[in-house]
């Protein structure tokens, strides 16, 4: 069938020609999808408010050899708090550019489209938008399978010594060192982490996604938790993301 | 390519283009190798000289061929009030309402972080310059209601409203002509809000 249903929620869109934009889509039950949205730059278009960034949406669309065409399609939540406070538009983008960057097109991941979802949830309404980052970058690592190992060590799979005061973590390797294999690697790509922020991503990976904002690191814990997630997300992404300079600045300037 | 050096250096070059592909590039190039010498002499020149003579205006940053700009250097273009606009056709579109006696600032692009276009690469400094002198009571941001146009406004607005100036977004909403029926949810409630008492 040319024509299919789903739902989706917009990450970015690019011009094309007078009037139209290409809008990439995560979709419910296809993956990404790039899509022509024709006419949506005029004023009248009635596609234009539903296929804005960060926009959940009814789609419509018709299947195409390269890219598919909207052909119906109407807003389910418009996420205003994400396109009128700078910070969370910020951190919006970083999220989308992340999602992105990692999916290829038309790869389903059942699991990917409520937890994004439900993470632009907690960017638009959680009241730390800090925190929300941390728990947002964890669930999008968690769906996506790059959930880092933390019980034991990835280069020699031994357990994870008791008692110990820090950690090291190797966003190359995917997971925790022990003690041994973390002496051997030091300065070679890897971080040092508190006992708590460990044991706080640990938690963060096993808590059901509705009871995150149960979690409430302390702000020292929850910056090393920040440095470990990004560091891991520029890893699998093999380079920066273009959103973190601005999600910084209006960051830095907000406090 | 089979195509001589010459139309495939040709074909290369107008590829470059915004909006054109190969095949777009390959029937512009034989379009110009079958018109006449001085059509294209005409086409090349114009492009050269514009290309050569225009500049953005010390003022507004608006694209012109003399400093000041023509809308700088009128005198009755009220100086009190700057309508923010994103890119130099903004301008002519406003213009053309006849609506608006005011004085301009082109940005030169919006704040578009998933492109990595941060505000450093936009003309805000330029823009705060103009308003240290305290003649301005008025700055109208009138970029895109899209995301990268709506972070542009917020942006400005934190920067702006500490001089003291009044800060105002243009209106969004139902277009003129348009059909509630067939408008969508995000702009229905924008309408909405910025509904305005009427007689």
């Amino acid at each position: 069938m040319p024509l299919y249903r789903t739902e989706g929620i917009c990450l970015r869109s690019y011009e094309l020609k007078e009037a139209d934009r290409i809008v990439v889509l995560l979709t419910r039950d296809q993956g990404k999808v790039r899509a022509v949205a024709k006419g949506v730059r005029r004023p009248g278009s009635r596609l234009a408010g539903s296929l804005l960034p960060f926009t959940h949406s009814r789609l419509l669309l018709h299947r195409g050899r390269e890219l598919d065409k909207v052909v119906q399609c109407e807003a389910v939540f418009g996420f205003r708090a994400l396109r009128e406070e700078l910070e969370r538009m910020a951190a919006a983008s970083y999220l989308a550019e992340l999602a992105d960057g990692f999916l290829g097109e038309k790869d389903p991941n059942a699991g990917l489209f409520p937890s994004f979802l439900a993470s632009l949830h907690l960017l638009a309404g959680h009241p730390d938008l800090r925190h929300a980052l941390v728990l947002v970058q964890g669930l999008l690592l968690a769906s996506l399978g790059y959930r880092p190992e933390l019980d034991i060590c990835v280069h020699c799979g031994a357990d994870l010594e008791e008692g110990r005061e820090a950690v090291v973590y190797h966003p190359g390797e995917g997971g925790v060192l022990c003690g041994r294999c973390g002496s051997e690697r030091k300065g070679r790509g890897t971080m040092t982490i508190s006992r708590g922020a460990w044991q706080t991503l640990r938690r963060l990976w096993a808590t059901d996604p509705g009871r995150l904002t149960m979690l409430r690191p302390g702000k020292a814990v929850r910056g090393e938790m920040e440095t470990l997630l990004r560091a891991t997300m520029i890893h699998r992404l093999e380079r920066r993301p273009k959103t973190l300079d601005f999600l910084d600045l209006v960051l830095r300037e907000s406090e | 390519m089979l195509y001589p050096k010459t139309i495939a250096r040709l074909i290369e070059e107008l590829c470059s283009l915004p909006g054109v592909g190969p095949k777009t590039a390959q029937r512009l190039a034989f379009h110009l190798l079958r018109e006449k010498p001085e059509r294209v002499e005409a086409l090349a020149a114009a492009m050269l000289e514009a290309k050569q003579r225009i500049f953005s205006c010390g003022v507004c940053q608006n694209l012109t061929d003399v400093e000041p700009c023509l809308l700088c250097a009128d005198p009755a273009r009220d100086r009190s009030s700057i309508l923010v606009v994103e890119e130099p056709k903004d301008v002519l579109a406003l213009e053309r309402t006849g609506e608006y006696r005011g004085s301009y600032h082109v940005l030169h692009g919006v704040i578009s972080p998933m492109d990595g276009i941060g505000p450093g690469a936009l003309r805000i400094g330029e823009l705060l310059e103009r308003l240290k002198d305290g003649g301005v009571k008025e700055v109208i941001l009138a970029t895109n209601p899209d995301v990268e146009g709506e972070a542009t406004a917020l942006y400005m607005a934190r920067l702006i409203r500490p001089l003291g100036v009044r800060t105002t977004r243009i209106a969004r909403g139902i277009p003129v002509g348009g059909d509630l029926d067939y408008a969508d949810e995000v702009t229905l409630a924008r309408a909405l809000e910025g509904r305005r008492e009427v007689g």
